[in-house]
């Protein structure tokens, strides 16, 4: 697993480095000492995982990461911070104290571990027709805020992503918005989703069923019971993607 | 109230009362003879005995924990039922033991007598409640002195340890002395209690040694500047005031610039105060309104030691730096 430190102390950083001596198949990629080198490192490294700090000059680790497109697996360092510790545990973030616990930092490596671990073959109905192209897998796990509240939600598990203003309400608990747009991220997205109307990308993979819709278009059922209509227009896109 | 103390207002009181008792039958034109002299010690000694029992009574009861709106009906009636036992005390006095021959009081004098006695229980209780409230808002103003003592941030510390953790593999000996300077900071931080003041001296020590753990902590991205006038070292100031600053200005600019920056303390005598500033690079964007917990802290312990005199305000019309500027009344 790759993994990148970021932390404004060289001292840490340092005996952040020592403490994962101890775990071989880490490999720390680099360093960054504030938000913005963290931002460079990441485009420029791809990490499977961030060691990051929560106190940095500038910049928040939370500001970086609602920044970023993709989020890679994360453990949070913090010396202490009632207010911090808290919002890790409403928002269920994995984090360590520092000075670090070795016993501690190893559980959270476990559960990046887990969590990096690619997933097997899915089984959804709509699986054969939307990997039938090459395109490269896109992003899949977000981070996401709600006022104190904070966490990552996959995409994956997302089944329609509804278009609100300059920004995109993810359709899971919380109703999370991302401060992207519908276009920006149907670019970026895996291509298990679809554009089924102006305001809606439809995640195929959770698709419950679909019916004949108003003039020619098509009704997308989704679990929950959810409908998202689609045009005559989107319902002939949406044949020839599933028939490719 | 002390045991002692209750003793001593008690004593004392009554032997007032007495006095006045003695007065009173001078004014009335009657010799005060060893007859008037025993009427007056048995009068305040049976008064000074029904404070005693009510005494009792209020502590058993817990009065001195009511609200005054709940205790004020209970002092009313229980002054005026032992302004009664009194008043009935006094009459017997009277009748058995006359100070003047065969002349007894009469009625009359009976009602003048009650008015008397609830007025004096009703100072007794207001005397009595009104002290121990003075003792517990005495107290409270202590406890509130002694919480508002800037306690070491616990960030501050873990972060500290985490550093000297590192330091450890890294360079033994800085790390040894890093600890020393920890543990130097503890002592003071955890045994502060002692004093409220110290002499700016020793503040500086403090300071020193916060700073050279900061120092660990920052690298090069901290600098230090001390301007002290030597006429100010032995002012007294509030104890851990000074480190509460410097500790402020590292948290809220050095901390939060990418590149650091310089903490700069000055002091100096002017016109009757002790100016001490504590100026710190500014973070940018200055992101927060005020400066926090903290400082009003701060702010408060300074009132409550020193008064309306003393003052501490935070300067930040300079977008480059933010300067907290504390006046201490001298002497």
């Amino acid at each position: 697993m790759r993994a990148l430190i970021v932390d404004d102390e060289r001292l840490a950083r340092a005996e952040l480095r020592r403490l994962l001596a101890a775990h071989p198949d880490i490999e720390i990629v680099g360093e960054a000492a504030h938000a913005g080198e963290a931002r460079d490192r990441i485009a420029e490294l791809v990490p499977d995982l961030l060691l990051l700090d929560i106190e940095m000059p500038g910049e928040s680790a939370f500001d970086l990461l609602a920044s970023l497109d993709a989020a890679p697996e994360v453990i949070f360092t913090t010396a202490f911070d009632a207010h911090a510790v808290r919002a890790f545990e409403v928002s269920a973030l994995d984090y360590v104290l520092k000075p670090i616990d070795p016993a501690r930092l190893a559980a959270a490596l476990d559960r990046a571990r887990q969590a990096v671990r690619p997933s097997g073959p899915a089984e959804a109905p709509f699986e054969r027709g939307e990997t039938a192209g090459s395109a490269p897998p896109g992003i899949d796990r977000v981070f996401v805020r709600d006022g104190d509240r904070c966490w990552f939600v996959r995409l994956s598990e997302v089944a329609v992503i509804e278009s609100e203003g300059n920004y995109a309400r993810l359709d899971v608990p919380g109703q999370p918005m991302l401060p992207r747009s519908l276009s920006y991220l149907e670019a970026r997205l895996e291509p298990g989703f679809f554009r089924a109307s102006r305001k809606h990308l439809v995640n195929l993979r959770l698709v419950d069923r679909v019916e004949p819709g108003p003039g020619g278009g098509l009704v997308l059922i989704l679990p929950g019971g959810k409908e998202i209509e689609m045009s005559r227009r989107a319902a002939q896109r949406f044949r020839a993607k599933m028939t490719v | 109230m002390s045991r002692r103390g209750y003793t001593v207002c008690q004593i004392a009181g009554w032997s007032a009362w007495a006095a006045i008792l003695l007065i009173y039958i001078k004014l009335a034109g009657v010799e005060i003879t060893a007859a008037a002299v025993r009427t007056a010690v048995l009068n305040s000694g049976f008064g000074f005995a029904i404070s005693h029992v009510y005494r009792g009574m209020v502590r058993t009861r817990r009065w001195t924990a009511l609200p005054l709106r709940r205790l004020a009906p209970r002092v009313v009636a229980a002054s005026i039922a032992q302004a009664a036992a009194l008043d009935g005390v006094a009459v017997a006095i009277d009748r058995l033991l006359p100070v003047d021959g065969a002349h007894h009081a009469p009625t009359g004098i009976l009602v003048i007598w009650m008015i008397n006695y609830t007025i004096i229980y009703l100072g007794w209780s207001f005397l009595y409640f009104g002290l121990h409230w003075l003792e517990r808002s005495r107290r409270a103003e202590q406890a509130e002195l002694r919480y508002l003592k800037s306690q070491l941030n616990p960030h501050f510390l873990f972060n500290a340890l985490n550093s000297i953790r590192g330091l450890v593999a890294e360079d033994p000996r800085k790390a040894q002395e890093a600890i020393t300077r920890l543990a130097k900071l503890l002592r003071v931080a955890l045994g502060s209690v002692t004093a409220d003041t110290v002499p700016l001296a020793r503040e500086l020590e403090v300071v020193d040694d916060y700073l050279a753990v900061e120092a660990v902590r920052f690298d090069d991205r901290l600098a230090v500047r001390l301007d002290i006038a030597p006429d100010t070292l032995g002012v007294p100031v509030p104890a851990m005031l000074v480190q509460t600053l410097v500790e402020n200005g590292i948290k809220h600019g050095i901390a939060r610039r990418t590149d650091g920056g310089e903490i700069a303390v000055t002091a100096r005598r002017a016109g009757g105060v002790l100016r001490l500033e504590v100026s710190n690079t500014a973070a940018d964007p200055v992101t927060e309104p005020g400066g926090g917990v903290g400082l009003a802290n701060a702010h408060e312990r300074l009132q409550l030691l020193f008064g309306d005199r003393a003052t501490l305000a935070l300067d930040r019309s300079s977008a480059e730096r933010t300067t907290a500027v504390v006046r201490i009344p001298l002497g």
